[in-house]
């Protein structure tokens, strides 16, 4: 039975998956952000065997002349395998499908998410040979080295994400013991100890996304403040350790079911809470047994082109699997908690439409907002135009390079509104219209040119509002809509 | 493995898209199913194994045979065989040089190790060379069906040389050809080695 080398040497081969989640939420951005990439790693450790072959390797008796007569003859080596390094893992994906909202049995739409880097069914080579002195130090010290082949995840759509992180502050009492309550049951108070007291929240939410129910394992929060005060309380008040001095607090490992999710608070007087200016907190979780991209490690191959038997790994009960998939996910937050006041829980959509060049628009819409107070935090103004096809003289605006607009209107203690606004849409091209001045002015041409056009153009805005009431929201839209003297 | 088996998926052939393939090729890593891939025996997929003692023992023992036990045979002994054949066979000087050359060429198939134990020729421990199967795609058949070539021109040299030798020896009862028999043999037992260096030097 031939064993190569790798048999022994690799004790693990895991497919990891990177997610990176950012929340930040300031007075001056509200953004939710999330990366992903993937890793092929494959862990090994050198055994005394591996040293002996590098330092003693082999030889045959004639070795002594026949190493003159290949100087001689100025001809490589032998050719040979041994000791047998090469490692061949095999890919495989089921590209992840999701079942339109009201679609019948079989009604599945594969997500158009990629995975680029790694072929998505087939093989990555993996050179696990060692140098003596390596071999030697990984014998000596027990260390294992890794060997790496990253990949990219690309267009992971947002409603794939295993993690929600939401954070808010919270002033009614009852509300804030009906969050808290599934962490803490010994206290029998209930309500009562929130009583004039606010909670500033940061709810991570373990998605139910995919068929399994296993538990996402948290390894750790840990949450970071700018300033504490001494009435400060943290929940769950189990696994977590307060350090007034370094103003951190640190909760331990738990779990989360899926469909499930964990809420760590802080509690305290809400002018306290307010006064804290900076909040960082980072959560380390992780996935076991699940990757974002629905790749899988399929089966790890030897030199021979057979598998690397299971068998071979010490049958030691409850020691990990020696093939492995997880998600990795690190969540950071940065919060003003003062920007959370309003709770920019309300989200309200509208869309204007006005018969002119979305160029032209944007520039109107950015001076509407300096005239209304509205601070634009983060502007884009519209890119390059494509034709439209089939409509000679016509340009459209839209998609990448639509203009885009994010800022934020105060409507003093009643709240916040964030808004983001989208323009494109289409306008007549100059060009056309002199080539059909100075041709001949005919009324088909004209036609043509401006069918379905008012004027020399047609843009829309697509007003996205969040603020604490819709109420804020629908005056913001107002405020816009207003502006065009109601609309179109 | 319970927690894996729920995700686990499968390789594809990449010829024939068969799932659950369980092989590959093991020169270039293409997933291959039982079709489109063959499992030839190796040369240079290599493992050596602690067998080489007797080995040695082997050649030694033929050497012996050949430089020392074929001379002490008494004389009568070949006397008596030349009285049975009524005619001079020349087997001594045959049958010496042919286990002579036999036992170099068992000699020749030993590998050798040094260890950390010992000094001088004590830390040398003889070894054997094994062979192995390797399954392999179609592409990389090509070099392997070369490899193959030259074992099977070698293990044809080889056992023909030995048995031009016998046949030469027992037709004409003149056994001096016995030393082309023991050449034709050496040759044989190193074949593996011969076509090792053969595909190193053209590789």
């Amino acid at each position: 039975m031939y064993k190569p080398e790798v048999h022994r040497t690799v004790d693990r081969v895991q497919l990891l998956e990177k997610l990176d989640f950012d929340l930040t939420i300031t007075d001056a951005a509200y953004t939710s952000d999330h990366s992903t990439e993937g890793e092929l790693r494959v862990f090994r450790k050198a055994d005394e065997q591996a040293v002996e072959d590098r330092e003693h390797p082999p030889t045959h008796v004639t070795e002594p002349i026949a190493k003159h007569v290949r100087d001689a003859l100025d001809v490589g080596g032998q050719s040979s395998a041994f000791p047998g390094t090469r490692l061949f893992v095999g890919l495989a994906r089921e590209t992840p499908v999701k079942q339109e909202e009201g679609g019948f049995q079989d009604d599945y739409v594969t997500e158009a998410m990629r995975v680029d880097g790694v072929p998505e069914n087939g093989v990555v080579e993996f050179d696990t040979d060692w140098e003596l002195q390596e071999a030697r130090r990984s014998v000596a010290e027990g260390i294992s080295k890794v060997d790496e082949e990253p990949y990219e995840i690309a267009d992971l759509p947002a409603d794939h994400l295993p993690i929600i992180v939401r954070a808010e502050i919270r002033r009614d009492a009852r509300r804030i013991e009906q969050v808290l309550q599934m962490a803490d049951h010994d206290d029998m108070r209930g309500h009562a100890r929130f009583e004039g007291l606010a909670a500033l929240l940061i709810e991570v939410e373990h998605r139910d996304t995919t068929a399994t129910d296993r538990s996402m394992r948290v390894d750790g929060f840990r949450m970071e403040m700018s300033r504490t005060f001494p009435q400060a309380e943290f929940y769950p008040q189990q696994g977590s350790t307060y350090d007034p001095e370094s103003k951190r607090v640190e909760w331990g490992a738990s779990r989360i079911k899926p469909g499930e999710a964990a809420t760590f608070a802080v509690v305290g007087p809400i002018g306290e809470l307010l006064d804290i200016d900076r909040i960082d907190a980072d959560l380390r979780a992780k996935l076991p047994g699940q990757t974002l991209s629905g790749m899988t490690v399929a089966g790890v191959f030897d030199e021979s082109g057979e598998p690397v038997d299971d068998e071979t790994a010490p049958p030691v009960t409850g020691s990990p699997d020696r093939i492995d998939e997880t998600i990795r996910i690190t969540a950071d937050v940065e919060l003003d908690p003062s920007a959370l006041r309003g709770e920019a829980q309300e989200v309200s959509n509208a869309t204007v439409s006005v018969g002119i060049p979305p160029a032209e628009l944007f520039d109107r819409v950015v001076d509407i907002c300096d005239r209304n107070g509205i601070h634009i935090t983060d502007r884009q103004a519209p890119g390059e135009a494509t034709p439209v096809t089939g409509r000679s003289g016509v340009f459209e605006i839209s998609g990448e390079q639509m203009g885009e607009l994010d800022v934020r209107r105060e409507y003093g203690d009643e709240g916040v509104v964030y808004a983001s606004m989208e323009i494109e849409g289409r306008f007549a091209g100059e060009t056309e219209e002199q080539q059909v001045s100075a041709f001949d002015e005919s009324e088909d041409r004209l036609v043509r040119r401006t069918e379905g056009l008012d004027e020399q153009g047609q843009s829309t805005i697509a007003i996205t509002a969040r603020s604490a009431s819709s109420e804020l929201n629908s005056r913001f839209i107002s405020t816009i809509e207003d502006s065009f003297g109601g609309g179109v | 493995m319970s927690e894996r088996q729920e995700i686990r998926e499968f390789l594809a052939c990449d010829n024939h898209g068969d799932r659950g393939v369980d092989s590959v090729c093991g020169e270039c890593g293409t997933a291959v199913c039982d079709d489109c891939s063959t499992s030839v025996t190796d040369l240079t997929l290599d493992h050596y194994e602690r067998e080489g003692f007797g080995r040695i023992l082997g050649a030694v023992l033929v050497l012996i045979g050949g430089l020392l036990l074929v001379d002490q045979i008494p004389r009568q002994f070949w006397l008596a065989l030349v009285d049975l054949a009524g005619q001079p066979l020349y087997i001594q000087g045959g049958l010496k040089q042919g286990l002579i050359l036999l036992g170099i060429g068992l000699l020749g198939t030993v590998w050798i190790r040094t260890t950390d134990e010992g000094f001088g020729v004590t830390n040398r421990r003889a070894i054997l060379r094994k062979r192995n199967a390797r399954t392999v795609c179609e592409d990389c058949y090509g070099p392997k069906r070369t490899q193959r070539a030259i074992l099977a021109a070698f293990w044809l040299l080889g056992a023909g040389i030995a048995v031009y030798g016998l046949y030469q020896s027992f037709s004409g009862l003149n056994f001096g050809p016995l030393r082309t028999a023991g050449l034709g043999a050496g040759l044989w037992v190193l074949r593996y080695e011969l076509a090792t260096a053969v595909v190193a030097l053209i590789e």
